[in-house]
């Protein structure tokens, strides 16, 4: 076979194995992600490997280029940090056993990355004026969520209570504000949020919900207490 | 207004929990068949753990993440870059750097050591896997040149004083907690910087590289102390 793989136009499918007898032809986007990744191993010390290797990583280019891309928020970082976690990703390959699917390890990678990375630039004092707006936003005669909160004793029962009352993108929103510590702008990027006020909009739903369900659960304790 | 103490609430509440399985162990446990009691248990957990949901909602989002019609040339330019630039190619350069493949299967258990270091951050006490032992340290010292303390633009290649009877020459470039990020080679006193590592030395970043020097025989004559450089952050 003299098909050379380099460069990004090469071709994606190309043949890396034939039989003759059975005239069966493999090809590189017949091997899944883990597959690639033993195929590499075992012809670690040859060209043949590195194709692997590199067919491996270009299936993940674009879903790491997007996800910096949204976090960096301009082209040229964006490309820095894809090409730091795949820089970390292979140095870290003899890590990756097998036993997880390979875009959850890659996935953590980027997101160890990723997310230091704009925790530290975002340097910013952790609650900001950002809050403040938003508890202006939620509901009057809502009671505030965070002393309610703080009045769940049990640190399960505040989990399951979030878990029980929130979607998907509040959860996202949440752990990515909250539990990240990044601001809600890199927070409606990152999440390619396209409504008008973005995150922000999602965190005042989200505490709306909550308030509502706190209220039930007040409910639920009285009356289990009385 | 939010009191910061109250969010912590929330904050902890959105942090993994004793329980919490490791995300890679979740996603294979929902995964598993129907009615599978591995599956069962990762399911009810995630049910009631606001952290886990959050975790996998937003590794669904990498997993399937596609540019928007107005983030597709940008991002198209970087996957574009990242091809280009892979560091993964046979190197038919004189250095033989470390992601040449070549070089894979001697560094596996080197590899194995800055694995460890990525995920349990070193001390930076710990001893260097770079095979010196302590005797050599004392017998002869390999001087660094270049990079060394604040620069004003990113260095184009590491630079060292060349020791007497060395055939290789060994660099490591390390975070400041000492964990390796790059390894390359080189024959003679210096070492060129690919493009990809240059990509981590973005201005204002400390970074740690130390160097070894070895003979014919294999046998290792000296190594440098850890010194820092950091590109300044006027630079740009
Ligand atoms: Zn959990």
């Amino acid at each position: 076979m003299t098909t050379r793989y380099s460069g990004v136009d090469a071709p994606r499918r190309f043949l890396v194995a034939e039989s003759t007898s059975t005239a069966t032809i493999e090809t590189m986007e017949d091997l899944s992600d883990e597959e690639l990744v033993v195929r590499y191993r075992q012809d670690a010390d040859s060209p043949a490997g590195e194709r692997y290797i590199n067919e491996l990583f270009r299936r993940y280019h674009t879903r790491v280029a997007t996800w910096c891309y949204r976090l960096a928020g301009d082209r040229d970082s964006a490309a820095d940090h894809a090409q730091e976690i795949f820089l970390k990703a292979y140095t870290h390959l003899n890590s990756f056993r097998g036993d997880a699917k390979f875009s959850t390890w890659i996935y953590m990678i980027a997101r160890n990355h990723c997310y230091n990375e704009f925790r530290s630039r975002a340097a910013r004092p952790a609650h900001t004026s950002e809050d403040i707006v938003l508890t202006d936003l939620v509901d009057d005669r809502a009671e505030n969520v965070e002393e309610a909160l703080a009045r769940m004793e049990s640190a399960e029962s505040v989990r399951a209570l979030l878990a029980q009352t929130l979607d998907d993108t509040e959860h996202k929103v949440m752990t990515l504000h909250y539990g990240e510590e990044l601001t809600l702008d890199a927070v409606t990027r990152m999440l390619g949020l396209t409504n008008a006020s973005g995150a922000k909009a999602y965190i005042v739903s989200a505490r709306r919900k909550l308030s509502v369900a706190l209220r039930r659960w007040n409910t639920r304790q009285q009356r289990e207490t009385s | 207004m939010a009191d910061p103490m109250q969010n912590e609430k929330l904050k902890s509440a959105l942090g993994p929990a004793e329980g919490c399985p490791p995300l890679e162990q979740l996603v294979r446990a929902l995964e598993a068949s129907e009615g599978d009691a591995w599956r069962k248990a990762a399911e009810d957990h995630t049910a009631t753990c606001s952290h886990c949901r959050g975790e996998l909602a937003l590794m669904r989002e990498f997993v399937e993440a596609s540019p928007r019609p107005d983030e597709a040339r940008n991002v198209n330019w970087i996957a574009g870059r990242l091809a280009k630039q892979r560091v993964f190619r046979p190197s038919r350069q004189r250095l033989s750097f470390f992601f040449g493949a070549r070089a894979w299967a001697a560094a596996a258990c080197l590899v194995l050591v800055a694995a460890g270091a990525f995920y349990l951050p070193r001390g930076p006490g710990l001893p260097s896997p770079a095979g010196a032992g302590e005797g050599v340290m004392r017998s002869q010292a390999l001087e660094l040149v270049a990079p060394l303390g604040d620069i004003p633009q990113k260095p184009a290649e590491f630079r060292w004083r060349a020791v007497p009877g060395a055939v290789r020459y060994q660099v490591r470039l390390m975070e400041v907690d000492r964990s390796e990020i790059w390894r390359g080679e080189a024959t003679d006193a210096f070492l060129s910087i690919p493009a990809p590592v240059l990509a981590l030395m973005p201005p204002g970043r400390t970074l740690l590289w130390e160097g070894s020097a070895w003979d014919q025989s294999g046998k290792a004559l000296g190594t440098s102390g850890t010194r820092s450089f950091r590109v300044n952050l006027d630079s740009r």
